[in-house]
């Protein structure tokens, strides 16, 4: 593992943080993100986790450099703040906190790893953030896609997603995001 | 504290902030409440802005900071001041050349670029729409949870049918994406139509109350009106600039025994239109 100053790190997650709020900012458009041990998944969640806010993953990765570095807790799926996935999961979706009417703010984000970025399901996407209608490619299944907008059917409640490829890109579909099956 | 801690503020601190500021952009116009220590400059100083866009800032970033349109104002040139020496950013009055611009109660008169991705920080005095008809925060709370604007409008309907037109001059109230009613922080009513649809990311600091919230870009912000009312800006018709001779712009009304004199609001708008027009 490579040894990473604070400096270093603060760095990357400032540049790292800027990129997810433009992702967020602009869903469908996709950025790049700079990997943390070789780990773009680690470098958000080096960027994201703090004592206050706690997460949950299901990865192939050891958290143990993440955990220290960031003093943030290994909670629950239902509890959690930041859901961190290899895959789109889709029991994992359906468990994730929604927030609710009077703090919507309480709801989960999940990370999802793909492999690539432009293979998936067809989609147009509409709201805020785009300017009139956006097609692209989403890589997750229709299925995933339609529970994501069952799931975020009732504003103010849902989650907030972000894609991350394998080549480090990154790509964010906030809740206010229509997802259209093409 | 560290002094070379990279833009003043702690990284834990940082991650706060930008924590509200994702929660912000996914929920437009809903007030996002921050935990923060307090910042060790003045109040006035517009902590809320500062804080955001020292939690957003790059190495790459070139920043504006106007105060009611001016670059030159005390108020702007501290601000600019503090985030530079504390970044070593570039610093610019340039509005198509900003990737940053924090301002207070103006939005710069130029048009923004579709592709630019730049960011409008506004400093915001009173974060919460609702006060002049709610002083209950947990009631103002319920009220945006339920869509419930209904005093909101009592006040517009008394304004309309006793002085024919709202009397709110600034601060007044936006619907975001058709759901969350929120406090524009006081811009002229000339600048609201101009945040609708906007290629800008829009976000908002209130120090004091350390609240966060935002308008993504292209997103819709539609002032609170009746219908059958058509939403009124500043009138400046048949106005031009003393100074470059600019018209159809947001004026400041500059009142001296010889009369009322107009110049641009936007002093950077008011370099450029004279360097044009003594150019041709
Ligand atoms: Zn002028």
């Amino acid at each position: 593992m490579n040894t990473h100053t604070n400096t270093d790190i603060e760095q990357l997650n400032r540049k790292n943080f800027r990129n997810c709020l433009d992702a967020l900012s602009r869903p469908g458009d996709v950025f790049q993100i700079t990997p943390l041990f070789d780990s773009s998944l680690l470098a958000l969640a080096a960027m994201l986790l703090y004592s206050e806010v706690n997460f949950y993953q299901q990865t192939d990765t050891n958290w143990n450099m993440i955990k220290v570095l960031t003093n943030s807790e290994e909670v629950a799926v239902e509890e959690a703040d930041y859901l961190f996935l290899d895959t789109p999961l889709e029991h994992i979706l359906m468990e994730a906190k929604a927030g609710d009417q009077l703090n919507p703010e309480f709801s989960a984000t999940l990370i999802c790893c793909c492999e690539d970025l432009n293979e998936g399901t067809q989609v147009k996407l509409s709201g805020p953030g785009i300017d009139g209608t956006k097609e692209t490619i989403l890589p997750a299944t229709t299925s995933f896609l339609q529970l994501l907008a069952q799931k975020n059917k009732h504003f103010p409640l849902g989650v907030d997603m972000y894609f991350l490829s394998d080549t480090h890109m990154i790509c964010g579909l906030p809740r206010t995001t229509t997802v259209e099956v093409l | 504290m560290n002094s070379t801690t990279f833009a003043f503020i702690d990284e834990d601190a940082k991650k706060e902030i930008r924590r509200s500021l994702l929660k912000a952009v996914a929920l437009p116009g809903y007030i996002v409440p921050f935990a923060s220590r307090e910042m060790p400059v003045a109040r006035g100083w517009g902590t809320g802005g500062l804080q955001i866009t020292l939690s957003i800032i790059l190495e790459r970033d070139v920043l504006k900071v106007i105060d009611q349109g001016c670059d030159a104002s005390v108020n702007a040139v501290n601000i600019r001041d503090f985030i530079t020496e504390v970044t070593g950013v570039k610093e610019t009055v340039n509005t198509s050349e900003a990737s940053i611009i924090q301002t207070r109660h103006r939005i710069p008169e130029h048009e923004f670029a579709k592709d630019e991705k730049q960011i409008l920080v506004f400093q915001v005095p009173t974060p919460e729409v609702l006060t002049t008809v709610e002083p209950d925060t947990a009631k103002q709370k319920q009220m945006h949870a339920n869509s419930d604007y209904a005093k909101l409008w009592v006040l517009l309907y008394e304004d309309t049918s006793q002085y024919g037109d709202s009397r709110i001059s600034n601060r007044y109230p936006v619907l975001i994406n058709d759901h969350y009613v929120m406090d524009p922080s006081p811009i002229p009513k000339y600048d609201i139509p101009r945040m609708d649809n906007s290629p800008v990311l829009q976000l908002f600091g209130a120090g004091r109350e350390k609240r966060i919230y935002a308008i993504p870009p292209y997103t819709s912000v539609k002032p609170l009106k009746f219908d059958d009312r058509e939403f009124k800006v500043e009138s400046f018709s048949g106005i031009s600039c003393e100074r470059c001779g600019a018209q159809n712009v947001f004026f400041d009304e500059v009142r001296r025994e010889t009369g009322n004199h107009y110049f641009c609001s936007d002093t950077e708008y008011c370099d450029q239109h004279l360097e044009k027009s003594n150019a041709s």
